[in-house]
């Protein structure tokens, strides 16, 4: 399975980040570049979990204000910004569901269902592309963040890790009792 | 449980849509109008505490002050009230007394009203039975010396300079004592810290009963040339002696003193 490269980063680059950080927290004005660099990625991570294109820009925002309000509390842990902002826009969706201001949505394309029958050894036609989309909707929240993030988004799992704030391994684990669950659900 | 919306090959966003809605300066704005209201900065807790605390400890003193200054005030307020009671009380009993006098078939009723006052013409007992019988079997009446006197009360200073709190004339606290010590110039005195502010005076001159309360720590003239005349000595009761400590300002009470004059 291809995962997606743009989290990836050297060391180099997560230094070249620091530094930006560093004078972002002296001055509030050199937050642009941060904000440039992972606007499209925090989008994304939040349009993909609802279907209200403008509330995804909101929240969007949102989360760049929590980010610059609470930069001062930002640690570097070895690992890229993004995983922090990603953490922010996951509270900020939650909280966006809490309010009943946009609606949990789950955005496959076909290409990913395709994947995830061939990974059950199933043929791929149209029932059981029907039938794993039910499947989907059916799963526990976790186990739908572990697949949404692992199949769909095609995040690698040391990327998963440091979103979830657990270890590679723990995320491994977890991607793969995920989709235990899902095709259980599949095969019944 | 929540139903979950799913959406089959939604429409990709292009990089350039998104990435064209960005809004930096909104942003910036928001953080700006969002930024913490100065009560929870920790620039506002310095100085904010430091006048709470100075506050804080003005309440506090002032409290002190005012509870000390009340004390002394009530305990002021209670020794002028006691003296106000006992000089009404000798005057109610003068008053009695002149009426028996002029009234002689009345005495009988009349001394049983003296009876009925005593609880609160004297806080010591036996000495007031012992009055009662004199009242009985002297008509004459008892004279009432209020020596209240400003100029005697501020000149007061205490000689003796040992700090116990025992009341005494020239060092007599209680017995024997010569005349010309008992109304010598140095009156009551207690210790240096202690200035001895009014005492009551009981005692029988032979020819007059004195009940009083005296402001001062002197034994009045009046009652000392009675007593030189008449040349009877019995024993002469002080009680209530209020002395108001120097350096604080409490007034306290000290032992009372019984004296034998000879």
């Amino acid at each position: 399975m291809t995962v997606n490269p743009m989290y990836h980063q050297t060391n180099t680059r997560l230094e070249e980040e620091q530094v930006l950080i560093r004078e972002a927290k002296k001055d509030p004005e050199r937050f642009g570049p941060l904000y440039s660099k992972y606007y499209e990625q925090i989008f994304r991570y939040i349009y993909q979990r609802m279907d209200d294109q403008e509330l995804a820009f909101d929240i969007t925002s949102q989360v760049f204000i929590k980010a610059m309000k609470n930069l001062h509390k930002y640690e570097y842990r070895g690992v890229p910004f993004s995983s922090w902002l990603y953490r922010i826009a996951k509270s900020e969706l939650y909280q966006a569901y809490r309010d009943r201001k946009a609606r949990k949505t789950i955005n496959v394309e076909s290409m990913h269902l395709f994947e995830m029958i061939e990974e059950f050894e199933e043929n791929d036609n149209s029932l059981n592309k029907k039938k794993l989309f039910q499947c989907l909707s059916l799963l526990k929240d976790a186990d739908l963040q572990m697949i949404e993030m692992r199949y769909f988004e095609k995040r690698s799992y040391k990327e998963i890790g440091e979103i979830l704030e657990i270890s590679e391994n723990n995320a491994k684990v977890r991607s793969f009792r995920a989709l235990e669950r899902l095709k259980k659900l599949f095969m019944k | 449980m929540e139903k979950i919306k799913t959406i089959l090959d939604r429409e990709k966003l292009s990089s350039s849509y998104v990435n064209s809605k960005q809004d930096f300066k909104s942003v910036k704005e928001s953080v700006n109008f969002l930024k913490k209201p100065l009560w929870k900065s920790p620039l506002f807790y310095g100085p904010v505490g430091l006048a709470g605390i100075a506050l804080g400890v003005t309440i506090v003193n002032l409290d002190s002050v005012d509870e000390a200054s009340i004390n002394q005030f009530e305990e002021i307020k209670i020794a002028e009230h006691k003296s106000e009671v006992d000089l009404n009380n000798s005057v109610h009993l003068n008053q009695i007394l002149n009426e028996s006098k002029s009234k002689p078939e009345e005495l009988a009723p009349s001394s049983k009203k003296e009876t009925k006052v005593s609880p609160v013409i004297n806080d010591k007992k036996t000495s007031f039975k012992k009055e009662i019988s004199i009242v009985e079997s002297n008509p004459q009446p008892r004279r009432i010396i209020n020596a209240i006197d400003d100029d005697q009360y501020k000149s007061l200073t205490p000689v003796n300079t040992s700090k116990n709190m025992m009341p005494n004339i020239a060092g007599v606290f209680t017995g024997d004592i010569p005349f010309g010590k008992l109304c010598s110039d140095e009156g009551i005195v207690c210790n240096s810290s202690l200035k001895v502010v009014s005492f009551h005076l009981e005692c029988d001159t032979g020819r007059d009963q004195y009940g009083a309360t005296i402001k001062g720590n002197k034994i009045p003239l009046e009652i000392c040339e009675d007593l030189n005349a008449s040349n009877n000595f019995s024993t002469i009761f002080i009680t209530q002696i209020r002395a108001e400590d120097i350096s604080t300002g409490k007034i306290h009470t000290l032992s009372s003193m019984s004296l034998n004059p000879k």
